[in-house]
C-alpha cells in the first residue's frame, strides 16, 4: 500500500482481511466438527461394546441373570435371579443352581442382573464373592402348609415338613412351627416366605444371619436362620475367549451369552452370493455399454435409468425382492432370495465403477489386438478386462461393503429372525445389521452392549474390506 | 505354442466365429437391458400393488387425510400426511444439518487446504457415509438423545430431533464429497480474475467462486436430500414407530420408509389389506426420490460444460 492511502481505506482493508481470515477458520472448524463427530461416534460405541469381556466372563463362570420383581407393600422390589444354568460352569461347582437368588456381590447388594458383570469389571481379584439364596423354597423351609390363625382369621404358614439336611433345620426350625415374620417383613403366604427371605436379605449389607420369627406351641421365638450361602467364583477374564465365544455363539434371551454366530455366517452367506451374481452381470452390462453400445436412445435409456436405480432407496428394492421373488416367483424369505434382492441394489453401483474401471484403459491396447485381428470379445476378454480388473474389483469391493450393513431391504425380505443355527442357502436368515437392530430394540440390560459390540465386529469387517479394496488399487494401479 | 496346423493362413473367420460374437453380445446387451426391465418391474410392481389399494382409499383421502391409522380394524384411516411430514421434518433437519457442515468443509477442502491436507482429509470424510446406518441409529437412540435431554428436559425417548441431526451427520459427505469435487472444478483464471481485481479470498469465494460452483453444489443437495427421504434405518431407531399429526420434533414419529418397515417386521398375513398400504406408500416414496434424482442428473447436465 502507498502512503496515499486514508486511514479509513485502510480499516476497510484491514476489515475484509480480517473477515477473510474469519471465513477461512469457521470452514475449517466445520471440518474439525465433521471429524469430532466421527471420532465421538467410534469412542463412544468402543466404550459401550467394552463390557462384553466382563458379560462373558460372567457367562462363562455361569452366572448369568435375569433381574426379577417381588411385588410387596405396593412396591415393585427388583432381585436377581439366576437363569440359563450352565450345569459344568465354576458357579455349579459352588453349589449355585438354576433359578437361585443372586443377594450379595462382597458387599453390594444386587437388584440389577448388569451388576454382576460391573463388578466383574471393576473387582481386581480373581475371584468373585457371591451371597445367593437357593431358588427352590423346600431346601430352606421344606414344605410349607397355609392355615389360618384361629384367633384373628389371618392367614400364616406353618412348615408342615422338614427334611433334616435343610437350612432351616440347621438352623433350628422344625416342623409345627409357625413363619410370623422375616426380620421385619410379615410372612403371609408359602411364595411369601421365600420373597420375604430375599427383601430381608436385600437389606442385610453383607451376607448374614436373618432372624426368622416363628410360633411354637404358642411361644414367639427368634431364630437366626443363614439361608445366605456364599462362595468364590473363579472369574477368568479374557478378551481372546470373550471376543472367541461372542463369534461363536447363538442369539440367546440372555446379553451375556448372545452371540453373533449365525449373523455373521448369514452376512458372508449374502455377500458372497450377491457378489456371485453381480459381478458377471455388473461387468457385462459395463462392458456392452462402454465397448459395444453404439449411441442410440435405447443406450441412453439404459444410461439414465441405471444412474437413477442408483438414487432408489433400499426399502424400494426391498418390496420389489418380497413382491417378485419371495410372492410370485415362491421363493420365500430365505437368504438366496435375500442375496438376489441385493444384488439388484447394488448392480447399478457395480456398473457405474467398472465402467469407469474400462474408461481407463487406453484406446490403444484396444486398437494393438484389433490390428492382429482379435474380434470384439477377444479384444474385450485378453486385452481390456484384464487391464481393467483390479479396478472393478475395488468397485465391486465398495459395493459389497454397502450390501454388508444394508439392513432396511433384508428387514423386508424376513431376516429379521431370531436363529440359533448356522443357516444355510435356503433357510431364514440374519445377518450383522439387523442382529444389531434387534439387540438396540431389546430392553433387558447389556443388549446395548452386546449391539456395541457387534457394531464393532460389523464395522471392523467394513475396514477390511475397505482396506482389500485400497489394497488391490494400490497394487495394480497402472498409470497409461 | 502349438505348431501352425497349415502352412497357409487361414484368411476368412474360423466357421462359428460370428455366430459367436453375436451371442456374446447378446448377452452383455441382456446384462444392460437388465436395467430397463428392473425399472419396469418396479413400476409395474407399484401400479398395480397400489391398484388394490385405491380401490378401497381415495386419493385425496390418502394424500390429504392426518390420520394415519391401517391397523384400527374398527375404522381404519388412511391419510398420509403424518408420514409425509415426518419425512419432511426428519428431512428438513438433516439437510440444516447436513449442508452448512458439507459445504464449508467442501469450501475449506479446495479452497483453504493445502493438498496434502486435502488428500487425506476427504477420505476421512467419506468414512461417515460407509458407516452402516443401524450404527448411526444406535448413536442417535443413546447417546445423542440423552445429550439432548440435559438441554431439552421434555425431549422424549424416541423423536425426530436426534434422528434427524444423526441423518444429517450421515449425509454430510454427500454434500461435501460432490460440492467439493466441483468447488475444485472451477477454473483456476476465475479466480485469479477476482484477485486481479482487489477481491480478498472470502469475496472471491463469496461472488466468484461458488456462483460457478452453484449447479453443482445444488444437485449434491438434492441427491442428499433424496438420501434423507430414503432413509429408514436411522429414523426406524431412532424416531419411534408411531404416526403423529400434527408432527412434534421432541416426540416420536412415523416416516414412509418407517411404516413400510412396520409392516414388514410386523405380524400381518400375506394377504391382508395392510400389505397394500406399503405399495401405495412405496410408490410414493419412488415417485419422490426419482424426481429429485433426475432433477439432480438434469442440472448437473445442464449447467455442467459451462466454463469449458
Amino acid at each position: 500500500m502507498s502512503a496515499q492511502t486514508l486511514p479509513h481505506e485502510r480499516r476497510l482493508l484491514t476489515w475484509r482481511k480480517t473477515k477473510s481470515a474469519f471465513f477461512g477458520s469457521l470452514t475449517f472448524s466445520t471440518i474439525l466438527i465433521s471429524f469430532a463427530l466421527l471420532v465421538a461416534l467410534i469412542v463412544y460405541i468402543l466404550i459401550n461394546a467394552r463390557p462384553l469381556m466382563a458379560m462373558r466372563a460372567a457367562s462363562r463362570a455361569g452366572l448369568v441373570l435375569s433381574t426379577m420383581v417381588i411385588q410387596w407393600n405396593a412396591k415393585n422390589l427388583p432381585y436377581v435371579i439366576v437363569t440359563d444354568f450352565v450345569p459344568e460352569s465354576e458357579a455349579a461347582r459352588a453349589g449355585v443352581s438354576e433359578f437361585d437368588a443372586i443377594i450379595h456381590i462382597g458387599s453390594e447388594t444386587v437388584y440389577r442382573s448388569a451388576q454382576v458383570w460391573e463388578a466383574i469389571a471393576r473387582l481386581p481379584q480373581e475371584t468373585l464373592p457371591i451371597g445367593w439364596i437357593s431358588g427352590d423354597p423346600t431346601k430352606i423351609f421344606g414344605d410349607l402348609l397355609p392355615q389360618m390363625d384361629p384367633q384373628t382369621g389371618a392367614l400364616r404358614v406353618a412348615i408342615d415338613y422338614l427334611p433334616e439336611e435343610s437350612l432351616g433345620f440347621r438352623a433350628g426350625l422344625r416342623p409345627g412351627d409357625i413363619l410370623v415374620q422375616i426380620e421385619d417383613i410379615p410372612v403371609t403366604g408359602s411364595r411369601q416366605a421365600w420373597e420375604a427371605l430375599i427383601v430381608a436379605a436385600q437389606k442385610k449389607p453383607q451376607p448374614g444371619p436373618l432372624a426368622v420369627q416363628i410360633e411354637r406351641d404358642g411361644e414367639l421365638l427368634t431364630i437366626a436362620l443363614d439361608a445366605e450361602q456364599t462362595a468364590q467364583i473363579p472369574i477368568t477374564r479374557s478378551w481372546a475367549s470373550a471376543i472367541w465365544d461372542f463369534l461363536t455363539s447363538f442369539d440367546s434371551n440372555s446379553p451375556e451369552k448372545a452371540g453373533l454366530a449365525s449373523a455373521i455366517v448369514g452376512s458372508f452367506y449374502l455377500v458372497g452370493l450377491t457378489a456371485l451374481f453381480a459381478l458377471p452381470i455388473g461387468v457385462g452390462a459395463a462392458i456392452y455399454l462402454e465397448e459395444y453400445a453404439t449411441k442410440n436412445p435405447l443406450t441412453e435409456l439404459i444410461q439414465l435409468l441405471i444412474v437413477n436405480l442408483t438414487g432408489v432407496p433400499s426399502v424400494i428394492y426391498g418390496i420389489i425382492g418380497l413382491e417378485i421373488l419371495a410372492r410370485a416367483l415362491k421363493m420365500d424369505r430365505v437368504l438366496i432370495t435375500g442375496a438376489l434382492t441385493m444384488t439388484l441394489l447394488i448392480l447399478p453401483m457395480v456398473i457405474i465403477a467398472a465402467r469407469e474401471a474400462l474408461r481407463t484403459i487406453p484406446d490403444s491396447i484396444r486398437q494393438a489386438a484389433y490390428a492382429v485381428g482379435a474380434t470384439r470379445w477377444q479384444v474385450v476378454r485378453s486385452h481390456v478386462l484384464p487391464y481393467a480388473l483390479p479396478g472393478i474389483l475395488t468397485g465391486l469391493i465398495i459395493a459389497l461393503s454397502r450390501a454388508m450393513g444394508e439392513a432396511a431391504l433384508l428387514i423386508l425380505l424376513g431376516a429379521f429372525q431370531y436363529l440359533t443355527f448356522i443357516p444355510g442357502l435356503r433357510d431364514y436368515f440374519t445377518v450383522i445389521p439387523i442382529q444389531i437392530f434387534t439387540w438396540i430394540g431389546e430392553a433387558k440390560d447389556g443388549f446395548a452392549n452386546i449391539a456395541a459390540a457387534a457394531i464393532v465386529v460389523l464395522l471392523a469387517i467394513l475396514l477390511l474390506l475397505n482396506g482389500l479394496a485400497i489394497f488391490l488399487r494400490i497394487r495394480f494401479q497402472r498409470r497409461w | 505354442m502349438k505348431p501352425a496346423r497349415t502352412t497357409q493362413p487361414a484368411l476368412h473367420a474360423p466357421p462359428g466365429r460370428y455366430l459367436k460374437e453375436r451371442f456374446i453380445q447378446g448377452v452383455l446387451f441382456a446384462c444392460a437391458f437388465l436395467a430397463v426391465v428392473v425399472t419396469a418391474v418396479t413400476i409395474w410392481i407399484f401400479v398395480s400393488g397400489s391398484g388394490i389399494f385405491f380401490t378401497q382409499v381415495s386419493l385425496g383421502e390418502f394424500l390429504g387425510g392426518t390420520r394415519w391409522a391401517p391397523v384400527d380394524t374398527s375404522t381404519p384411516s388412511y391419510g398420509a400426511l403424518p408420514l409425509i411430514a415426518g419425512t419432511l421434518i426428519i428431512t428438513g433437519i438433516a439437510l440444516l444439518v447436513a449442508v452448512p457442515i458439507g459445504l464449508f468443509s467442501a469450501i475449506y477442502l479446495s479452497e483453504f487446504a493445502p493438498e496434502r491436507v486435502r488428500k487425506v482429509a476427504k477420505p476421512i470424510l467419506e468414512i461417515l457415509a460407509g458407516i452402516p446406518t443401524v450404527v448411526y441409529g444406535y448413536f442417535a437412540l443413546l447417546f445423542v438423545t440423552p445429550l439432548l435431554r440435559s438441554v431439552l428436559p421434555e425431549i422424549q425417548f424416541w423423536n425426530a430431533l436426534s434422528a434427524g441431526i444423526v441423518l444429517g451427520i450421515a449425509i454430510i459427505p454427500l454434500v461435501s464429497s460432490l460440492s467439493e469435487d466441483i468447488i475444485y472444478a472451477v477454473p483456476r483464471e476465475l479466480r485469479e480474475g477476482a484477485y486481479a481485481l482487489g477481491a480478498t479470498k472470502f469475496e472471491t469465494i463469496r461472488s466468484v467462486v461458488l456462483p460457478a460452483a452453484l449447479s453443482g453444489i445444488a444437485a449434491a443437495i438434492i441427491l442428499a436430500m433424496s438420501r434423507a427421504i430414503g432413509e429408514t434405518m436411522i429414523v426406524a431407531i431412532a424416531a419411534g414407530r408411531v404416526p403423529a399429526w400434527p408432527p412434534d420434533l421432541l416426540k416420536p414419529l412415523e416416516t414412509l420408509t418407517v411404516h413400510i418397515v412396520n409392516v414388514a417386521t410386523g405380524d400381518a398375513e400375506a394377504g391382508a389389506f395392510i400389505w397394500a398400504t406399503i405399495f401405495a406408500i412405496g410408490a410414493l416414496l419412488f415417485v419422490i426420490t426419482l424426481l429429485l434424482n433426475v432433477l439432480s442428473y438434469w442440472i448437473v447436465r445442464r449447467f455442467r460444460e459451462q466454463y469449458e
